[in-house]
């Protein structure tokens, strides 16, 4: 057998091996909306830090951070901080909002906006916007499953085929299980994905350099810029750092499928818990990074640096641990883009078209509704995964100036008595403008800041003028 | 604390073999779980005070 063959064989075993596991978990329960949306809402420590586990740790950890350690070196750490100060954050805000879920009986984001600030429209826009920017983070994952297959089958298959195979499978996949299914395929999922950090950033290092010491040794002395700020680049310096943390750990929760999660869980205590355990996941990173770094001086000049990870597996190990390493990959991409794609239908779905063009539908049709749009967004983000070529960590940035913006609404609505719903929509639109218009016209990073940054702190700026000058509104969730 | 950045975006001294900004960030996050770990225990122990429940 060649070694493309051995490889393939083995990720597709893998990839079989954690959609089996899925169909047996999703198909002894009856699948209503509420049981494919949030499963049931009875998710206890262990399922709920699986399901946070599995739509965290994603391609982006995988082949994006080593990618970045690869081509831009230092900035790549922003991601190591961002992780753990984004649970810090969850740790404050998310038992709150659980409450406030399980009181008012919130499925989704949306839910919260339309029940907080009393408006449909608002709650509709939320869900546009979740959509549009949950399909940048879809694209990533896809593009990871592209680069996986083409890797391993030493090029013999492009990223554009690999890509409608994902696809296919996933759609597939999605449509037969629903949240815990995936919940439970992250424990293979985040299994093989910590056995394949340890071993090639650990491995990597030793086979050229003799240790991890050594290799950062030899790369300070040959690169004396890669390992600081701002590394390889010229405009990702310290202000892009701190502006970039702050806007993504404040995101985080504000992701539709991250603030979904949270109703899934059985009490606000199991949120608490979780946000003390899994900064320590967040280590692994670090040991991909290692193989990012290593991949600096083993295999210079790759054009594509997302490709360094595999492509030093590829050439350092037998091809079955090529392919132990790509199912690994493969999954990590495949258990977040279900949860992407469920989130994203589900808001479309239950959120914008039934509020807005047709209350009359039952929850039935709502989830007929939301199965056909599974299709359709697989195929949108298919499109732009071919389409398009930016780096994986590009791709989750925009996803996260968009999603920011959610934040003030979120917050100021928990906390502040006085703000209102003209003052959210209006702050909400002028930060999304503002991200759109930076990002399409290449102002990224903006005066040395993250874009979404600058407008996350308009957005603020908007929310409260537009509350102080509208009239008093009272909280929705105070009339029970 | 954000403006820190400057003082610890270094490669030397290395600790353990790895550049000290890696380092550094490693260490807050062992940390920061010590931390949220603590103000949960103080918590709990607060509501323990005012409720006998459990």
């Amino acid at each position: 057998m060649s070694a493309s063959v051995v490889a393939l064989t083995v990720i597709f075993t893998i990839i079989l091996l954690g959609a089996g596991i899925g169909f047996v978990a999703g198909s002894r329960r009856k699948m209503t909306l509420e049981q494919w949306t949030v499963g049931g809402r009875g998710f206890g420590l262990v399922l709920t830090y699986l399901l946070m586990v599995g739509e965290v740790y994603t391609t982006f950890a995988f082949l994006g951070s080593s990618g970045w350690a690869y081509s831009r070196g230092g900035p790549t750490l922003y991601i190591m901080a961002y992780i753990t100060l984004a649970y810090v954050v969850s740790f404050y805000i998310l038992p709150p909002i659980w409450e406030l879920g399980r009181a008012h009986g919130l499925q989704t984001e949306s839910d919260f906006f339309r029940k907080r600030y009393d408006s449909r429209y608002l709650a509709a826009f939320v869900s546009v916007v979740g959509v549009a920017f949950i399909i940048p983070y879809l694209q990533l994952q896809l593009t990871g499953l592209g680069i996986i297959v083409e890797v391993a089958s030493f090029d013999g298959i492009g990223r554009a085929p690999a890509m409608m195979i994902a696809v296919a499978l996933l759609a597939g996949f999605v449509f037969a299980s629903g949240m815990r299914a995936v919940a439970w395929v992250s424990i293979l999922k985040d299994t093989l994905m910590i056995v394949a950090a340890l071993s090639i950033g650990i491995g990597v290092p030793h086979i050229y350099f003799g240790g991890i010491g050594p290799m950062f040794a030899a790369l300070a002395h040959a690169k004396p810029t890669h390992l600081v700020m701002p590394g390889a680049t010229t405009n990702l310096g310290h202000s892009w750092y701190i502006s970039t943390v702050l806007l993504t750990s404040l995101g985080f929760c504000m992701w539709p499928h991250s603030f979904g999660a949270t109703f899934s869980a059985r009490s606000s205590d199991t949120l608490r818990r979780n946000a003390i355990v899994m900064p320590l996941y967040t280590i692994t990173l670090a040991f991909i990074f290692f193989a990012g770094f290593t991949a600096v001086l083993v295999i210079p000049g790759l054009s594509d640096g997302d490709l360094s990870l595999l492509t030093i597996v590829r050439k350092s190990f037998p091809p079955w641990f090529l392919g132990v390493i790509g199912g690994a990959g493969a999954l990590t991409a495949m258990v977040p883009a279900a949860i992407l794609i469920l989130t994203a239908a589900t808001l479309f779905a239950k959120n914008l078209y039934r509020p807005i063009f047709a209350p009359a539908m039952t929850d039935d049709q709502v989830a007929k509704l939301a199965k056909m749009m599974v299709v359709a967004l697989s195929l949108i983000s298919l499109y732009f995964a071919i389409y398009s070529s930016t780096t994986l960590v590009s791709l989750l940035l925009l996803g996260y100036a968009g999603v920011t913006q959610f934040f003030p609404g979120v917050v100021l609505g928990l906390y502040w008595k006085r703000v209102t719903m003209a003052g959210v929509f209006a702050g909400m639109i002028a930060g999304i403008a503002i991200v759109a218009f930076l990002a399409l016209s290449k102002r990224d990073p903006f005066a040395g800041l993250n874009a979404g940054f600058v407008a996350l702190c308009v957005n603020f700026g908007v929310t409260v003028a537009g509350s102080l000058l509208s009239p008093i509104q009272p909280s929705g969730f105070d009339d029970g | 604390m954000c403006f820190s950045v400057s003082l610890w975006d270094r490669v030397y001294p290395m600790v353990l073999g790895i550049p000290f900004n890696l380092f550094w960030l490693i260490s807050w996050i062992v940390l920061s779980s010590v931390c949220m770990w603590a103000a949960y225990r103080l918590e709990a122990r607060r509501h323990k005070s005012g409720d006998n429940a459990r």
